[in-house]
């Protein structure tokens, strides 16, 4: 007993001395994860001393029947035992407190809780002492009792205990007790008793009874017989949520409309207290409205009653080609959707059997799925949704899923499957909705299938109507620029596939009968300056497109070296003339102004200085491809233009110069200079723009 | 006394098992100080969580109660009468901390629906506060700027400047230590990009790796200070705070010639105005007592805005929305404020009222904007502006770089003389004008004596620049540090107020702004004072222990790895292969850029309305001189977080996209450099080793590791196999970008090196701050 | 709280011991079940969570959103009203104006003569709505649509509507609703962009579209939306360079891998793990996103379906088509901007133009979802930033008019999604000029369509500058009148 009795001792001291510690660093001290366990076994400890202290005292009651020597052992022993199981519960409980910021019912038990250890600890030294002793062992005993009432109200909730006989004393409501106690009071226990009560009276209003109600608040009645909008009450919840005055303030629950709504018509119908819903006549607004909106069982919200997947499976299952994501934080159900039809492998579903139980929606289109793959799909039990959309199943494939008891929606489109899968179809009660487009089903077979699932909507999806054909696009060039050499290739073609372009050279239009355009093909422009060639497309099932003729001009003579002494207007943003007017395009139809394609000029004169190092063609014309703001031109945009030669580039000699005061300004112009130039390495191009007008230019030739 | 020494064992096995566990050290309960701080602890929790309601906006106050002020928080509740708020000393007898606590959702406060919480450690923390006598300070950024004596620091040997002995301090409170200085030459890259934004060359490399002289160091960052290049790097951050741009914003978005100002700014950097100049001229230039051309050249800077031209707009509407931006702009660069939260109410968090918000507008009132509705095209600049003649650059305006025979227009600022009452607008709509209110600026910061400082732009940048005034000096200060280490002493580099980061070291921030006013707002100075600390220095090897207890390396025990800005990684590409065309200013430049993307979003109307690629050297231009067409940016800024220059930021994300690598992969620019590079060594015909060896060097700025060298010796040869086998395949590879390409080049050679180099440019290193 | 609640957070936060401490939640919750996204790799996730979940559940998992930009007049297309055929060339009563403000390009007209459309309506589907002429196929398809007659904005010219319109926002770079939802819900297909882009033109006089409107604003650039272009390279620099095929590709990025990991060695930053795995990431889009913009190899009743454009790259058509394919594959937020409705006059012939465009391939995009089985997950939003006057903007003649901008109501349609299928929401009065019942703001709008996404538009907020923002600014109130 001696040994037992100073190790006791020892161990109690050295918790009490760990206890005080706590206390005094209670904010700074961690709780290592490992210890925390043995907080959370607090709740399960606990019962120990208490068991063993009720015991004490007992014992402590009915000494006298016992005999002293064999009291004392009991009697001690016991003490021992309470001390130490009442000192650990203790220590445990302050753990499993410092896990939580203290409510205020917590900090009460924490504290008597604690007291208590001490207490039992002094009755431990002071054990001598007997009537010391006795008074303390009762006080201690009577402490446990509330310790062990605040301690339950944490766990169950204050009024635990007390609750039953609460709510008992409430009397039962139905609907045949007045509309007021059972629709209306409710709202405002919900909403607004808790600033305007027996207790707290906000604006000197309590509405925690008709009666209170009654007597009004600062602001005279709530709610005036008939009259809601007059009512103080249904105004102040109709103003804007900001305002001062708005009831209830900001950022408190807000009344429903649906919730507004009822009291208003209530109130309209004159503040009854007593009629019953039962009570109210047939067809009667408030009648209605109880019926409509509040009797009629909302959609409620699907639950499943599977549990949810940890986290960590479903991290580990998400890779770059499959997508795993849990409904909402609220909901276990998972959905799934695998992408990549190369990387794609049988495994990347049986992996998934860990969360098997919670894949609800599955989406495996494009994929190489066959019965393999569909045997593992028939073990997810709560599978709702199905996507096979362009897989590769098999009507015979289908058969696995009538293990999917619960697939509501099934889709097929793009699949071979054929009418045959009615057979498993019909084995799926659940069955809402087949999308069977573009599968070898006919038509025919569709309507046959929705006769015999009439629950089952199938859809067929879009069905080309046969004498409504589309109208081809026109054909369109694919090869770069329409300024070419003659017997240069050119390549018109289409962007949809199967399409058939027919083409004529000459006036006539292109027709069925038109020579066939397969590839590119040289064109001979046979000395002209341009030539148009007309196309037209085909294609099964399709209207012929329209005519789209193109123009292909002629690059005649090209200048080994071509510079401008000024660039043209902005050119730093719109690129140079001498690169704009010897690209290889000529625009037909743009916008003419500043741009990348027009080089345009006005103070400064346009002066081009071609260079050609072989000057055995000579050349006879010079084409200039011009374009005004033809709309708002008074004059005429060029006041002149000139062509100068010359051979050293110093001594330069007027070939032609034009003038245009009287010409009529369109929109476009080509200006041709007629020269002979024999034997000159350099021709120069000038045109002056007229005063306060601007020029574009968009291609030089020179033939 | 045995049974203590029991205690204290088991307290040791507790205090180490939150040592050795990391998963418990990342998630640890943070311990409340012994002393709570009401601006460093409780206010952060006060303004995040309860101002939106109880805060300085009296419209929205709830309860008519407030807890931004003692007055506020010490009365008595209005609506539940013989309660407070708050009793100094008794939190069971504040409601404050009742209402935090209290498990009732009606009760419980923040109330649910403003889906805010506080934590524990916030609940405590209101708790020690309220029992240490809940007493309330100014908030830190608005007390004046006074220079904070050095900690004192035992061990010296870690240190090389004042800027070490704060940062030093900290560390041995976190018990951590700083990384060794970081190898020369990764310390020479560093610096050379963050004062120059080029790679350091070759010669530059050996220079430096020679020199063991005591001061080599200092001597290249000298040097480097001085380089013309200085100017580009630092002003490439002003274009973002100026929102810089080459056309007008909105949906035509027709073109822009604001390229002088922004050469202005080069120059200024260059020549190391001191930033209160460098800031007066842009905002008051034109009210300068002295003209003088380049001051007003420079007031520029608000006239940057974004100008609606869309035919049919309300002309006021946009007149207001113009003048806004000028004096949110002037709140976020100059004061590092959440100013423009004032327009609607009262700040919610700071001490700004609304009438105070527009009593900064007044300043701006009278300042141009587009007078007229009608869309109108080719409208390259709107008045006022200077018309700069070439006569006129050789006058007075020599830095500027133009070319074209045009003059070429760059708006400035001038007072309209147009009689304007600056009214209140309530809600900030502009048709909702209220009271008339008189120029002031907010007095919590600084009260605008009007005996000081004239009532207009030039009294506003005294009042900036005043020796008192709290912020201009940290905020700017802030933002130089961020661009060195990355964040700012204050994360948050647009916001000081109180719902902005706190300081990680007040009193280092506090002893540098002090140090920079005192030495006449010098910028080179304040760079040099960085990049010399030991700090600054350190390599940036990361240890499990410091990623663990400083992830984001706040408190510098090692230099963080950044990745540069688009404009580096362009001009690293650039100048490491020799293509850079290092030229100064200039009009702004269109490089490589995909097919189509202006016309896909235009309107089809204005100049911009198609994309027309410049050739030759101008291709080869800093980032900088890129093109900003605002509603269709340069695809490689957009994708490497470069800013949209909408709005004035003052800062830029650092993320991590797959399209960041598609760029460096496929982007002409890059392959066209590495073909480049490529080409020049292979002509030198010396070993393929050779020739890793020297483009490493002049890609990675450091000598290539042996193992290295293995990983790409060996790629070189199988991609040298696979062009033999194939040489159209390496004609097509090489045929890549305008640059003329060396005439009987080894076809098979400069493709399998050409692989070799880009490959270079694709390491992670290639673009970090290593 | 519901029993899955409970058990959720014990099984999310083991730290928890109280039932009632179970009860909270909230960001905390949702943080910690972020689900890692690829398409973040830096450590920013860690501060910043792509919540990567929806708040509650909800049918839409995908939205394609096909906005037509410059405003299609409401008065042509979905708002009937026979009364100002009759009133034809009568004042605008200033009684109806009331405080109405007017853009600058009618502001000083001397006079507001009505005008009725000059094009017939007829009534469609179960529902009876009216729809125009102009609009043949969107018609058969009614009811699949939910027509929202009485949309209203704050803006009155197109940028700062159009802006207002995708980002709650007329000014400032504040993130658009892709962005939002990229940032909320994360992306579905990981080798794939969660928010894509796609621009087109029709004939009519165009407005204009800007990065601005698919930016991510302050939230991280991963939730920027990519643009798609219509060249052989659908997103910049996917495809690679000349002479560079997979294969060298592949070979390339192993010795780039095998290099980081040298530097990771050396360093020890987490940021070079993310590195690699980004480059890997790129690699996997190079092969997976060609695969879905090529459209040649569709099947001929497709091309039908959305007509012959659709072959055409670039096209309103075409573009619809690639929607569908981009959605199918799980692209979160597909957003079409098709320009050419800003009708200020000659609006007959330039709006009979634009319908002609958009009609039918609107109407199969929705059809094409239907057939596939995944019309009820992808919410389809079709409409512009504003409507049109209900009086002549310019001349009035017997056969041509013009509209200006319109702020205070317009009509706009979505199908899928949750959405009410087959009704019409919401009325204006009998000039068609001001709203008379259930009023639709932009906000509401989007408010309601992050509802259908399962997102709350209160709860997902960023916070930025000292501000919790969000796509809602402080407003928006979820229109229940819409839901299914």
């Amino acid at each position: 007993m001696k040994k037992i009795k100073s190790l006791v001792l020892n161990t109690l001291l050295f918790l009490h001395c760990l206890l005080a510690f706590m206390l005094l660093f209670e904010t700074v001290v961690k709780i290592p994860f490992w210890v925390q366990p043995l907080g959370r076994m607090h709740p399960l400890i606990l019962h120990f001393p208490v068991a063993f202290i009720s015991l004490l005292v007992i014992l402590n009651l009915l000494k006298k029947q016992l005999d002293a020597i064999s009291f004392e052992k009991i009697n001690l022993f016991l003490l021992f035992l309470t001390s130490l199981s009442t000192t650990i519960a203790t220590l445990m409980g302050l753990l499993l407190s410092l896990e939580e910021t203290g409510s205020e019912l917590m900090i009460l038990h924490k504290w008597i809780g604690i007291s208590i250890s001490f207490m039992i600890y002094g009755l431990v030294v002071f054990y001598k002492h007997k009537t010391f002793f006795k008074a303390l062992l009762y006080l201690s005993f009577t402490s446990v009792i509330f310790a062990g009432h605040y301690g339950a109200g944490l766990t169950h909730g204050t009024n635990f205990i007390t609750e039953p006989i609460i709510s008992a004393y409430k009397p039962k409501q139905d609907l045949n007790s007045s509309v007021y106690n059972f629709f209306i009071q409710p709202i405002l226990d919900k909403k607004c008793t808790s600033c305007h009560n027996d207790q707290k009276l906000k604006g000197n209003l309590n509405l925690s009874s008709l009666k209170a109600i009654s007597e009004g608040g600062k602001n005279g009645p709530l709610w005036l017989a008939h009259q809601p909008e007059k009512s103080n009450f249904i105004e102040r919840l109709n103003l804007p949520l900001e305002h001062k005055k708005h009831m209830p303030p900001n950022g408190k629950p807000q009344l429903t409309q649906k919730e507004i709504e009822l009291i208003k018509v209530w109130i309209q119908q004159g503040v009854n207290d007593t009629i019953s819903y039962h009570g109210l006549k047939k067809g009667d607004t408030l009648k209605n409205l109880i019926t409509k909106k509040w009797l009629q069982k909302s959609k409620l919200k699907k639950t499943y009653n599977f549990s949810f997947a940890s986290k960590e499976s479903i991290d580990n299952l998400n890779s770059p080609f499959r997508n795993i994501k849990q409904e909402a934080p609220t909901s276990p159900a998972i959905n799934v959707a695998i992408y990549g039809r190369s990387t794609f492998n049988t495994k990347s579903l049986t992996e998934l059997s860990e969360i098997q139980e919670q894949i609800t929606n599955l989406n495996l289109s494009k994929l190489p799925i066959q019965k393999k793959e569909l045997e593992f799909v028939s073990t997810l039990k709560n599978l709702e949704k199905l996507v096979l959309n362009g897989s590769d199943i098999k009507s015979n494939d289908i058969k696995e899923l009538a293990a999917c008891t619960l697939l509501n929606s099934i889709s097929l489109s793009n699949t071979n499957v054929d009418a045959s899968i009615l057979t498993t179809l019909e084995k799926l009660k659940n069955l809402k909705e087949v999308f069977v487009w573009n599968t070898s089903i006919t038509p025919e077979e569709i309507a046959m299938l929705q006769k015999k699932l009439p629950n089952v909507n199938i859809i067929e999806g879009f069905v080309q109507d046969p004498n409504n054909e589309l109208k081809l696009t026109p054909p369109i060039l694919l090869s770069k620029g329409n300024i070419i050499n003659t017997e240069d290739p050119i390549l018109i073609g289409h962007k949809m596939k199967g399409v058939e372009i027919r083409y004529s050279l000459n006036k006539s239009a292109p027709d069925k009968n038109a020579p066939l355009l397969t590839k590119e093909i040289p064109l001979t422009l046979n000395g002209k300056n341009n030539r148009t060639i007309k196309t037209i497309a085909y294609k099964e099932g399709w209207k012929a497109s329209k005519i789209q003729s193109f123009t292909f001009f002629s690059r005649g003579i090209v200048p080994s070296n071509f510079e401008v002494t000024y660039d043209g207007i902005l050119s730093e943003y719109l690129g140079s003339a001498s690169n704009i007017l010897i690209d290889d395009y000529v625009l037909n139809h743009s916008r003419i102004d500043f741009s990348k394609y027009w080089a345009g000029f006005n103070k400064k004169p346009l002066i081009a200085i071609a260079e050609f190092e072989d000057n055995s063609t000579p050349i006879k014309e010079i084409v200039l491809s011009c374009g005004f703001k033809a709309h708002k031109a008074k004059k005429y945009p060029i006041k002149f233009a000139e062509i100068w030669t010359s051979n050293d580039k110093i001594n330069w000699k007027l070939a032609s110069k034009k003038t245009f005061q009287k010409l009529k300004v369109s929109k476009r112009k080509n200006i041709s200079f007629k020269i002979n130039s024999k034997d000159t390495h350099y021709i120069k191009i000038v045109v002056h723009a007229t005063q306060g007008y601007t020029f574009f230019v968009n291609q030089v030739f020179f033939h | 006394m045995k049974h203590f020494y029991y205690t204290f064992l088991v307290l040791l096995s507790i205090s180490s098992c939150q040592k050795n566990n990391n998963d418990y050290v990342k998630i640890p309960e943070k311990k409340v100080p012994k002393i709570v701080d009401y601006n460093f602890d409780v206010r952060p929790i006060l303004s995040d969580k309860c101002f939106n309601c109880h805060g300085p906006d009296a419209k929205k106050r709830s309860a008519d109660l407030r807890l931004d002020t003692s007055e506020g928080a010490y009365s008595k509740l209005k609506e539940t009468p013989n309660k407070y708020a708050i009793v100094p000393n008794k939190p069971k007898e504040s409601e404050v901390y009742n209402r935090i606590i209290s498990k009732d959702t009606m009760q419980v406060m923040p109330p649910p629906d403003s889906h805010l919480s506080l934590s524990n450690y916030e609940k405590k923390i209101i708790k020690k506060w309220i029992e240490q006598g809940a007493d309330y300070k100014t908030h830190w950024s608005f007390l004046p700027v006074s220079k904070p004596t050095l900690p004192n620091i035992t061990s010296k040997n870690k240190i090389n400047n004042e800027i070490d002995y704060f940062i030093i301090d900290k560390l041995n409170q976190l018990e951590l230590e700083p990384n060794q200085k970081a190898d020369k030459e990764r310390l020479l890259k560093r610096v050379s990009f963050d004062i120059t934004g080029l790679p350091p060359t070759i010669e530059m490399q050996n220079k430096f790796l020679t020199d063991t002289s005591p001061n080599a160091y200092e001597k290249i960052v000298e040097e480097l200070l001085t380089s013309k290049h200085y100017g580009e790097k630092m002003a490439s951050s002003w274009l973002d705070v100026a929102r810089y741009a080459d056309s007008h914003g909105y949906q035509d978005d027709d073109l822009r010639t604001m390229w002088p100002w922004r050469d202005w700014v080069i120059h200024a950097f260059n020549e190391n105005y001191g930033y209160d100049k460098f800031v007066t001229w842009q905002l008051a230039g034109d009210l300068l007592p002295n003209k003088n051309l380049e001051a007003l050249l420079a007031t520029g800077f608000n006239r940057n805005n974004k100008i609606n031209q869309e035919g049919g707009i309300i002309v006021e509407e946009f007149r207001i929305e113009t003048l806004t931006d000028r004096t949110n702009t002037f709140g976020k660069a100059f004061l590092g404020l959440t100013l423009e939260c004032a327009k609607c109410h009262d700040h919610k968090y700071d001490p700004i009222s609304q009438k105070e918000y527009y009593s900064t507008f007044a300043f701006f009132e009278k300042t141009p904007y587009r007078a007229h509705a009608g869309g109108v095209a080719k409208t390259l600049a709107e008045k006022p502006f200077i018309d700069i003649s070439s006569q006129l650059i050789k006058d007075s305006l020599p830095f500027l770089n133009k070319k074209s025979y045009e003059n070429v227009k760059s708006m400035v600022m001038e007072e309209r003389d147009e009689v304007r009452n600056t009214h209140l607008l309530e809600r900030g709509a502009y048709d909702a004008k209220g009271e008339v209110v008189t120029h002031n600026l907010p007095k919590s910061i600084l009260n605008f004596d009007k005996t000081k400082f004239s009532s207009n732009r030039l009294g506003m940048s005294k009042w900036l620049f005043d020796r008192q005034n709290p912020l201009t000096s940290r905020v700017y200060v802030n933002r130089i540090w961020q661009e060195f280490f990355g964040i700012g002493i204050v994360k948050t580099l647009g916001d000081f107020g109180m719902q902005g980061d706190l300081p990680t070291h007040v009193e280092l921030l506090n002893w540098l702004s002090s140090d920079f006013i005192e030495n006449g707002w010098n910028i080179k100075r304040l760079v040099k004072k960085i990049v010399t600390s030991a700090t600054y220095k350190q390599a940036t090897v990361i240890s499990q222990e410091k990623m663990a207890i400083d992830p984001d390396n706040r408190y510098l025990s090692r230099m963080s790895r950044l990745r540069y800005s688009s404009e580096m990684i362009r001009d690293h590409v650039l100048a490491s292969s020799g293509l850079l065309n290092t030229e100064i200013g200039g009009r702004s430049v269109k490089v490589y850029q995909p097919e189509g993307m202006w016309k896909a979003t235009s309107s089809g109307r204005g100049l911009l309305s198609s994309y027309v690629q410049d050739h030759g050297s101008d291709l080869y231009k800093r980032g900088i001189y890129i093109f900003i067409k605002r509603t269709t940016l340069p695809p490689v800024q957009m994708f490497f977080d470069a800013n949209t220059r909408d709005q004035c930021e003052v800062n830029r994300q650092s993320t991590m996209t797959p399209l960041q690598a598609l760029i460096m992969l496929n982007d002409p620019t890059v392959l066209e450099a590495a073909r480049v590079l490529s080409e020049k060594l292979v002509l030198k015909n010396s070993s393929p080793e050779k020739n890793i060896e020297i483009a490493f060097r002049k890609v990675l700025c450091r000598n290539i590791k042996p193992e290295e060298k293995t990983i790409f010796l060996d790629y070189y040869s199988k991609q040298e196999a696979l062009f033999k086998s194939d040489p159209k395949r390496a004609e097509d590879f090489i045929t890549i970008g305008e640059f003329p390409s060396k005439k009987d080049r080894d076809v098979i050679k400069v493709a399998a090196l050409m692989q070799i180099i880009h490959t270079m440019y694709n390491m992670e290193e290639t673009i970090i701050k290593s | 709280m519901d029993k899955e609640v409970f058990e959720h957070q014990i099984n999310i936060n083991r730290r928890h011991f109280f039932k009632k401490a179970a009860m909270g939640m909230g960001g905390v919750a949702l943080g910690s079940l972020m689900i890692p996204d690829l398409f973040t790799g830096s450590n920013k996730t860690a501060i910043q969570p792509t919540l990567g979940l929806k708040h509650f559940a909800s049918k839409a998992k995908r939205i394609i959103m096909l906005t037509q930009n410059g405003a299609p007049s409401q008065l042509e297309s979905f708002d009937y009203k026979p009364k100002l055929r009759d009133m034809f060339g009568q004042e605008l009563p200033d009684s109806v104006r009331g405080e109405q403000r007017l853009t600058g390009m009618t502001a000083n007209q001397k006079s507001y003569p009505l005008v009725g459309s000059k094009v017939d309506f007829k009534q469609y589907g179960k529902s009876g709505t009216y729809i125009s002429d102009l609009f043949p196929n969107i018609a058969k398809i009614t009811d699949d649509i939910c027509v929202i007659k009485s949309m209203h904005t704050d803006a009155i010219n197109h940028d700062p509507a159009l802006t207002f319109l995708q980002t709650g926002s007329q000014v400032g770079s504040r993130p658009s609703m892709g962005s939002w939802l990229s940032y909320g819900l994360g992306s579905e297909n990981k080798n794939l962009p969660a928010f894509c882009v796609l621009l087109s033109k029709g004939k009519g006089n165009g407005q204009g579209v800007y990065s601005k409107l698919w930016g991510n604003g302050f939230l991280d650039s991963t939730h920027q939306g990519v643009q798609l272009s219509a060249s052989e390279d659908p997103i910049l620099y996917l495809k690679n360079p000349k002479g560079m095929d997979a294969d060298s590709r592949r070979k390339m990025l192993n010795h780039l891998g095998s290099l980081n990991e040298l530097g990771l060695e050396e360093f020890g930053d987490p940021e070079i793990k993310a590195k690699i795995k980004q480059y890997e990431m790129a690699y996997r889009m190079q092969t997976a996103v060609p695969e879905i913009t090529d459209v040649s190899k569709e099947p001929d009743h497709i091309k039908k379906m959305y007509g012959p454009d659709s072959m055409i790259p670039g096209t309103y058509a075409a573009n619809c088509l690639l929607a569908r394919k981009l959605s199918e594959s799980g692209v979160r937020f597909v957003q079409l901007y098709h320009q050419g409705w800003d009708q200020h006059g000659n609006l007959v012939n330039e709006m009979g133009s634009q319908a002609k465009d958009v009609d039918q391939a609107s109407a199969a995009l929705i059809t094409d979802l239907k057939q596939r089985g995944l019309l009820d997950e992808t919410l389809v939003i079709w409409g512009g930033e504003f409507g049109r006057t209900n009086y002549c903007q310019g001349k009035l003649t017997k056969d041509n008019y013009g509209r200006d901008h319109h702020p205070r109501c317009y009509s706009l349609f979505m199908a899928g999604g949750g959405v009410k299928a087959g009704t019409s929401y919401g009325k204006t009065d009998e000039l068609g000029y001001n709203i008379v019942e259930n009023p639709v703001h932009i906000h509401d709008l989007q408010a309601t369509i992050m509802h259908l996404m399962g997102l709350d538009h209160e709860k997902l907020t960023y916070k930025h500058l000292g501000r919790r923002f969000r796509l809602t600014d402080v407003h928006g109130h979820v229109v229940k009148g819409i839901i299914a």
